[in-house]
């Protein structure tokens, strides 16, 4: 009995070892990284949830990972971002603006993704991105960014307006020209625009083979070519085809006088239909990108990014995300209505896309002669985030509009990119 | 005594020593690059665009004040007589500062913001042609300063109301028996007595004048070209959209000298014997 019982607890003994030498020698579990993804709204009223939905998904894959989303409004979206990294609260990602890697990295706010892109482009899967993009984000030997996204501007119409007129829908500058001119009238005007609407500017300067940059990249914004491109819409304006009021209107505002009938073309990107109802999207078509007066074809185009920034304190798990959601991003556009359109070839093969008009266009007409703001200069360069940030663009416009002579417009804004370029 | 002085070195020293010394650096606020000591401060005197905002910053500020105390002083003294309904009518006249900014510009927009707003068709009802009050520099100006007035009337109008009541009646009285006329009591004896809430609500609305940055933001963003950008607006501009902290901090610090020279007027005219 009592050889049992010294057994037993003997055994018990050897039981509570056994038990403690596990516990103490399994690894503990650990708790997952937090990533704190910051993004921007980039699609229609349901995006947040879809976008929280993808990083759910995420989590859900990935439990060693938790991501944090907060959606960041378009509102004051730079002052957001220039406060969290220049107060040491950055987020570990983030997609951004065009050119907000490059500044970023300038700053030395930016983790490059280089391992990353190379670890891509070993598996084959880095073959999906255009490298034309891909260098966009290519700068001082790094990689800063992965681009998912471009944008870029295209002019769409009112089939209804054009039908009445029995015109057909124009191929070059000057067909746009005269059916601007004939549809204006009765409270209706050729061209809706607005005081904001650097776009205009921007893209026709591309369309035309000029541009803000030589190959040098210094400014040349007085070159022939951007003043032809001036005079055209100083034309438009003297014919009386564009709207007065636009000048005092903001983005939101224009797309709601063109999409209500208030005009017959307006140029704009690959989103602006995303929350119009059927009836609408009816009325409204794309023209083929325009001939200049050259019979160039051109479009600028803006990059989308996802970034890491030098803060994080997770850079192995914030490469894991930043891969994922590139991979993953289908729903932003199929349930999100996202604007822009995918940088990555198989997203766009998407019946999403390819059984729209309007993407289809894009893809196949737009996208080929698509040109960045830096265009002739072949690299990007930071100071093009204060160039799009600064607002002389959208105040030359503004000052077409109002029928300013345009022998001063285009000094007025070389000696402002120019100051900008100069860090003035 | 030591939480007071703590609490203004953190809450007025720091801030104000930080901007003083960010106004001569440059760079951005992420990576200021360098101290540039006064070159800031020089170059904003031969920097067109800041020459244009003091203009326009002074021109506002001057018309604001003037057209909201006439405004205010004259509704002030329509609203202490009795009337009837006079509690609705102060209630009414207080809207306009009651209601957010944003709101209430966005409503000024859908007022004179196209040429269907109702302005135009008002205007055109009554034969006259349409105007664009934000795409004409003139006029985007002028909408810009009214938009001002017409929020910053209550405050002043409240202001001169409390003013007006505690007037002694026996001035009045004493006027009467003098045989002094209406338009004689109120140069002789109103406005004399007025005198000191005057001053203070000048100074305070010319701070909030040459610091108001949402009317400004909110109805134009400085525009149409730069018509209407005052030092506020283009010191924003500097800061964060052109990345250039030296630059806007020291815009903000000229605002502040001015703002300062301005008080100190106002100390100096309140202490003079009456």
């Amino acid at each position: 009995m009592n050889l049992r019982r010294r057994t037993i607890l003997q055994h018990g003994a050897a039981m509570l070892a056994l038990a403690v030498a596990t516990l103490s020698s399994a690894p503990a579990i650990a708790a997952p990284v937090t990533l704190r993804f910051w993004d921007l709204q980039w699609g229609n009223a349901s995006y947040q949830v879809v976008a929280q939905q993808l990083v759910d998904r995420f989590n859900n894959e990935h439990p060693d990972i938790k991501v944090e989303l907060t959606i960041v409004p378009w509102t004051n979206w730079f002052e957001t971002f220039v406060t969290a990294v220049a107060s040491g609260s950055a987020p570990d990602v983030s997609t951004g603006a065009s050119f907000q890697p490059n500044y970023f990295h300038s700053q030395d706010a930016i983790l490059p993704i280089d391992d990353l892109i190379e670890a891509m482009r070993k598996d084959g899967s880095l073959a999906d991105i255009p490298e034309a993009n891909l260098e966009t984000y290519h700068v001082d030997g790094h990689y800063i960014a992965l681009p998912w996204a471009v944008d870029f501007a295209g002019w769409y119409y009112r089939k209804d307006i054009l039908e009445k007129f029995n015109i057909q829908a124009p191929t070059s500058w000057q067909e746009l020209r005269e059916a601007a001119k004939a549809v204006t009238g009765d409270g209706v005007y050729g061209i809706m625009s607005s005081g904001d609407h650097d776009k205009i500017l921007i893209t026709l300067l591309q369309n035309n083979d000029g541009g803000f940059f030589d190959e040098d990249g210094k400014p040349d914004l007085l070159s022939e070519r951007n003043r032809e491109t001036v005079e055209f819409l100083a034309a438009l304006q003297a014919d009386g085809s564009v709207d007065r009021a636009s000048v005092g209107y903001d983005g939101n505002h224009a797309i709601q006088a063109f999409i209500s009938g208030k005009a017959a073309f307006y140029l704009s990107g690959p989103s602006l239909l995303a929350n119009a109802d059927a009836e609408t999207q009816a009325k409204i078509g794309i023209l083929p990108p325009l001939a200049g007066p050259h019979g160039d074809k051109g479009t600028a185009a803006w990059n989308a990014g996802i970034m890491a920034y030098s803060q994080t304190q997770h850079p192995k798990e914030a490469m894991t995300f930043i891969r994922w959601w590139s991979e993953n991003e289908t729903p932003l556009w199929t349930k999100a209505g996202g604007g822009m359109l995918p940088v990555r070839a198989s997203i766009r093969k998407d019946p999403f896309f390819t059984e729209s008009p309007i993407t289809t266009m894009y893809a196949d007409q737009y996208l080929p002669v698509a040109k960045p703001i830096y265009n002739k200069a072949k690299q990007s360069f930071p100071e093009l985030n204060a160039v799009e940030g600064d607002g002389f663009i959208a105040k030359t416009v503004q000052q077409i509009w109002q029928g300013k002579p345009v022998d001063q417009l285009l000094p007025a804004a070389q000696q402002r990119l120019e100051a900008i370029v100069n860090g003035q | 005594m030591l939480p007071t002085l703590i609490l203004l070195v953190v809450v007025v020293a720091f801030p104000l020593v930080s901007a003083m010394y960010l106004s001569m650096t440059k760079g951005s606020l992420m990576k200021t690059s360098g101290f540039v000591g006064w070159a800031n401060y020089v170059s904003l005197f031969s920097n067109r665009e800041f020459l244009s905002a003091l203009r326009f910053t002074a021109i506002f500020a001057v018309t604001s004040i003037a057209g909201c105390y006439v405004f205010g002083l004259g509704i002030a003294l329509l609203l202490q007589k009795t009337l009837p309904a006079r509690g609705l009518l102060r209630v009414l006249f207080l809207m306009p500062w009651v209601i957010p900014s944003v709101v209430a510009v966005a409503g000024w927009r859908q007022v004179i913001g196209s040429e269907d707003a109702l302005a135009n068709l008002f205007l055109r009802a009554i034969g006259q042609n349409t105007v664009y009050f934000l795409s004409d520099d003139t006029w985007a100006v002028i909408s810009v300063i009214v938009i001002k007035i017409w929020r910053s009337i209550p405050f002043v109008m409240l202001s001169l109301l409390a003013g007006l009541q505690a007037i002694d009646r026996s001035l009045y009285e004493a006027a009467a028996i003098d045989g002094a006329n209406r338009v004689q009591t109120f140069f002789n004896v109103t406005l004399p007595q007025l005198k000191t809430v005057s001053i203070v609500l000048s100074l305070m609305m010319a701070i909030w004048s040459v610091n108001d940055f949402e009317t400004v933001w909110l109805l134009t963003q400085g525009g149409p070209g730069y018509a209407t950008q005052n030092l506020v607006v283009l010191s924003y501009l500097y800061t964060f959209k052109r990345s250039n902290v030296g630059l806007g901090t020291a815009i903000a610090i000229m605002t502040l000298v001015v703002l300062m020279v301005l008080i100190v007027m106002s100390l100096r005219q309140q202490r003079q014997p009456k």
